[in-house]
């Protein structure tokens, strides 16, 4: 029987730069060969260089398929008081004109 | 020396830290908050992105998600209330807390602000430690220094609704433009809408060639921030995401006023 390797996903790889400075430090200065070297595939390098949107929705795929994962995708939640909190009393109405 | 319960063990006092992972928990993660969530008894936390949890379930198990006080209808007041009611009642239990917020915990974070306040007027040590904002990401990606011509920064509906005074020369950052008019948890297709109305006033206030920048940094390293520039008048400016901030850089500082400098100069002895 033959063992595969389990496929490497980038957010392993970014769990891994957190804990390694001078990893992190050589992905800073060149992500594309850092990446080939720690086994990443040519969709995960894409998915980098094509910016955040791709990368949240390449490692929203590799948790999509951990059933033990998946419950970490949910949307961006925007912690903001916004226009919607009032600050002081409504003012009473005008009284109509008779 | 205090006195020990007879026939009891002493009740554990609880504590709360309030921290944010920075825009990109990876790299910006601070070695204080790191080392305040690796020693809590329960992390509570609240963020945007799955890179980031997964960082913050890797430093502690306990860690659990708040997201699930979110709807995408349920007004965000009544969430924030439950968010608050969870890490306090979490330290009033007697747990050491560390609550784990998006970016920097005080900045556009409601909850942390009021759980802070809460359980020191409970009489329970809390704080708050600084992290990485949307702001801090910005000033070194565009190059804007606060300091050439002035700042003013605001939450996007606060600033549309309340119309506050505006310094043209300063640069003006505006947080939350695809939440603009938003009181659920979710963004609508009408926030495209509402931008161009909030285009609409800044034309009113700056002129239609004036630039503006819709800026996201990545919560991710190695990956280049969303950049995006056009003038204010442009009718193609396509409509902010979720993350976006929207900055009008800063213009023409104001001339020296002779009278102030003059008096600065007689001041110097």
């Amino acid at each position: 029987m033959t063992s595969v390797a389990p496929e490497r996903r980038l957010s392993d790889f970014f769990l891994r730069l957190a804990d390694d400075p001078s990893l992190l430090e050589a992905y800073g200065r060149d992500p594309q060969t850092t990446l080939t070297s720690a086994g990443l595939g040519d969709a995960q390098i894409d998915a980098v260089l094509g910016g955040p949107d791709a990368v949240r929705s390449a490692v929203e795929t590799e948790l999509t398929n951990d059933s033990a994962l998946r419950r970490l995708i949910t949307a961006p939640r925007m912690s903001t008081e916004g226009g919607d909190e009032p600050d002081e009393p409504d003012e009473p109405d005008e009284p109509d004109e008779p | 020396m205090g006195e020990t319960p007879v026939g009891g063990e002493v009740p554990r006092r609880g504590s709360l830290t309030v921290v944010g992972t920075g825009i990109d928990a990876v790299s910006q993660l601070t070695p204080s908050a790191r080392g305040a969530i690796e020693g809590a008894d329960e992390v509570l936390y609240l963020l945007a992105d799955p890179v980031a949890a997964l960082r913050v379930e890797a430093l502690n198990p306990r860690a659990r998600s708040l997201d699930h006080f979110y709807g995408p209808t349920k007004a965000r007041r009544e969430t924030y209330a439950e968010v608050v009611e969870a890490i306090v009642g979490a330290v009033i239990r007697g747990s050491c807390v560390c609550a784990v917020l998006y970016g920097h915990p005080g900045v556009s974070a409601l909850p942390g602000h009021r759980a802070v306040a809460r359980v020191r007027a409970a009489g329970l040590p809390a704080r708050m430690l600084p992290a990485v904002s949307a702001l801090d990401c910005l000033f070194a990606e565009l190059g804007v220094d606060p300091t050439t011509s002035g700042l003013q920064t605001y939450e996007a509906t606060y600033f549309f609704v309340r119309r506050p005074a505006v310094d043209p020369h300063a640069t003006l950052v505006l947080l939350q433009v695809g939440m603009l008019g938003e009181a659920g948890g979710a963004a609508t297709e009408a926030v495209a809408a509402r931008f161009r109305l909030l285009l609409d006033r800044l034309v009113g206030l700056y002129g239609l060639a004036r630039e503006a920048i819709l800026y996201e940094a990545s919560p991710y390293p190695g990956a280049a921030p969303a950049v995006d520039r056009f003038a204010l008048g442009d009718a193609e400016a396509r409509a902010p995401s979720v993350m976006s901030t929207l900055c009008v850089p800063g213009q023409d500082r104001p001339p020296v006023d002779p009278d102030a400098r003059r008096a600065l100069e007689l001041s110097g002895g």
